[in-house]
């Protein structure tokens, strides 16, 4: 038994969240000048050095940051591989399309009818709308989910409220049953695989293999150019992620980000220190969906479509896993110096730029989570040549994807 | 003397094989308890059936003075009423400090949402300081638990065990792996626990059990062979039989 030592500060943490974590204000820095440097030779509002469509793809990969970030908490702390958070990216997707396609048709159809001598009724409308929207799936019917569709409130709430509720559900069962380990990475991948079936099916109420497009438009903007929208977007997202930076570095800074470790750690030594571990999982599960629901609210505008392909193509689900673990992976090979291009696929089509936006897509979203390392700074360090294996076999990115290459109807 | 913990006609089969047979058991709130018994007699599956890792096919377990029934609460519910467990070998938070690792089981609300607005108060570093300093860590707040030697951990989790402040200690072989001197500062300091707080102490080692000068439980076959003084237990012929017997 030796005598007291005095409590030295730094590990009692008296000071502010932001004095304990430079970091923190580090990565928010380089995230403005970043923003600024892009706004600065943009089409829009500099000399045009870059081009829209790189805004977009710009765009992009802030939004998969914000998925990144949300996997680094639920998988690198709490140590739960989810594969279905891109599915919660795609439905905050699905749902801000709602809205956008909804009032872009409507403006369109009362335009085609303001020529008519009497004035259209409000179910002319809405006729009119479902028929625009639904005629690809052969229905002129407005299907029951899209009765919030005209209201950009509701679909706003929704964006957090869905992917939430289908987190939590989801989570509540899988967790409460103690599932745990690669047994509830199968269930997630089962849980996406059959969302993606069930909004593959033209009578899900979501055009089908179609999905919904003509995203970039904005309703009520037409007057307003893709160079300048593009760049609403890109700013939109920076914010968002720098918002989502701040508030899963403070999350993960203090006691819940200790609990967290201690859960990935040994779950059963947590439980007998009396905290509930299903809670918390769900806490971060729940948390985590909502992140990339907004996330992909923000990312389907920018890709201008959004189908059932997004969560079916299972690669595609393992893409934010990817980045913690390839990166994970980067950190522990340091110090052999090994190469790190790992999301440049050899032989995506298009030619040097468009590979080179490919790179700064993917490597963009790589670099980003090493910016994140001091605070988020315990991945799980897997092995990532799996990932990359997977990603190499993707044919081409998103944004260069032909937008009539849907699957088969079946 | 009213009962902190009253075990009564517990039993439980895993596959058939009946680990826990009919066993009855009971301590006070300021009293030590030592339990011993051959491998395979039950003892851990004991534990596990107080801190409700496992439930038993049938019997009572009930806690405290509004005599509550332990089997239909969590391992969480059952810490956060006033158990606390110590494993046989540490079990400490290895990725982080020894304060992270001491702020975890200090006493606080256990919920997501009090996680995330907890700040230690200024009593919280003393207390933190005051039991890292209790087990020699007093210079160590700052090390990862993972670089402190064996014994180090153990004391680490001792400290852990008391910043829950349980009412009942679960101890599973304190002294394993401990050197002499360690021992010594175990046994005394488990008597010191004993003073304010029910202890039970699962222990093979029978010197160490000698010194803690308790009432001692003999288990065999999942069920309660003899209860009484070291002495008193080792003079029973049926003990001396199938326990110390075999040398």
């Amino acid at each position: 038994m030796t005598d007291i030592a005095p409590p030295r500060p730094s590990a009692m943490r008296p000071q502010s969240f932001l004095a304990r974590n430079p970091s923190v204000l580090w990565f928010l820095l380089l995230l403005a000048l970043f923003c600024a440097l892009v706004t600065l030779m943009s089409p829009a509002l500099g000399p045009g050095l870059i081009s829209t469509s790189f805004v977009k793809t710009l765009g992009k990969t802030l939004c998969l940051c914000i998925a990144a970030l949300a996997m680094d908490v639920v998988w690198g702390y709490t140590g739960i591989l989810s594969l279905g958070h891109m599915a919660f990216f795609a439905l905050g997707g699905y749902i801000i399309g709602q809205w956008l396609m909804y009032a872009r048709t409507e403006e369109i159809v009362l335009l085609s009818l303001a020529s008519d001598p009497i004035p259209p009724t409000a179910a002319e409308v809405a006729q009119g709308v479902a028929t625009q929207i639904f005629g690809v799936v052969g229905s002129s019917e407005m299907p029951a989910v899209w009765g919030l569709a005209h209201s950009l409130p509701a679909q706003l709430a929704l964006i957090v409220l869905v992917p939430g509720i289908l987190a939590f559900l989801f989570g509540w069962l899988a967790f409460r049953s103690r599932v745990t380990g690669v047994y509830l990475s199968i269930l997630t991948q089962a849980m996406t695989l059959a969302l993606s079936l069930y909004l593959f099916q033209n009578d899900s109420g979501l055009r089908g293999n179609n999905g919904l497009s003509g995203l970039q438009n904005l309703p009520g903007l037409s007057g307003v150019g893709q160079d300048r929208i593009s760049l609403w977007f890109f700013w939109a997202s920076a914010l968002a992620l720098g918002l989502a930076y701040l508030l899963t570095a403070w999350a993960t800074s203090g006691k819940f980000g200790s609990v967290l470790r201690a859960i990935r750690d040994d779950e059963a030594r947590v439980r007998f220190l009396g905290y509930s571990v299903e809670s918390y999982k769900l806490f971060v599960f729940v948390g985590a969906a909502v992140l990339c629901g907004i996330a992909g609210a923000l990312y389907y505008p920018q890709a201008g479509i959004i189908n059932p392909a997004e969560l079916a193509r299972s690669p595609r689900s393992t893409w934010p896993s990817g980045w913690p673990s390839a990166d994970a992976a980067g950190f522990t090979a340091r110090s052999s110096a090994r190469p790190s291009y790992h999301f440049c696929p050899v032989g995506s089509p298009g030619g040097g730029r468009l590979r080179a936006a490919w790179f700064l897509h993917h490597r963009l979203g790589r670099l980003v989570a090493c910016a994140a390392r001091p605070v988020l700074r315990r991945g799980h360090t897997l092995c990532a040549e799996g990932h990359r294996r997977d990603l190499r076999s993707l044919a081409a990115p998103p944004s260069v994807r032909p937008q009539g290459r849907a699957p088969r109807p079946r | 003397m009213t009962a902190l913990l009253e075990v009564s006609g517990v039993s439980v089969s895993f596959d058939g094989f009946r680990a826990i047979n009919n066993l009855s058991f009971s301590i006070g709130a300021a009293e030590m308890c030592a339990v011993i018994g051959p491998n395979g007699a039950g003892k851990t599956t004991f534990m596990d059936i107080i801190t409700g890792k496992t439930r038993p096919d049938s019997g009572t377990v009930t806690w405290g003075e509004r005599s509550v029934s332990l089997l239909k609460m969590s391992e969480a519910a059952i810490a956060r009423a006033g158990i606390g467990r110590k494993f046989q070998r540490p079990t400490v938070f290895e990725d982080q400090t020894v304060a992270e690792n001491l702020i975890l089981a200090l006493r606080s609300p256990r919920g997501p949402i009090a996680a995330l607005r907890f700040r230690l108060s200024g009593a919280g570093h003393g207390r933190v300081a005051e039991l890292a300093g209790n087990v020699g860590l007093g210079d160590q707040l700052h090390r990862k638990a993972g670089e402190l030697s064996h014994g180090q951990k153990q004391w680490l989790e001792i400290a852990m065990l008391l910043a829950q402040e349980p009412r009942l200690l679960l101890i599973d072989e304190p002294a394993a792996g401990m050197t002499l001197a360690e021992r010594e500062q175990t046994t005394a300091m488990l008597v010191d626990m004993a003073k304010t707080r029910a202890v039970i102490v699962v222990e093979h080692d029978m010197e160490f059990v000698r010194r803690l000068k308790c009432r001692v439980t003999v288990l065999h076959e999942g069920a309660v062979l003899a209860e009484g003084s070291l002495q008193h237990v080792t003079q029973d012929p049926v003990v001396v039989d199938v326990y110390l017997g075999r040398g």
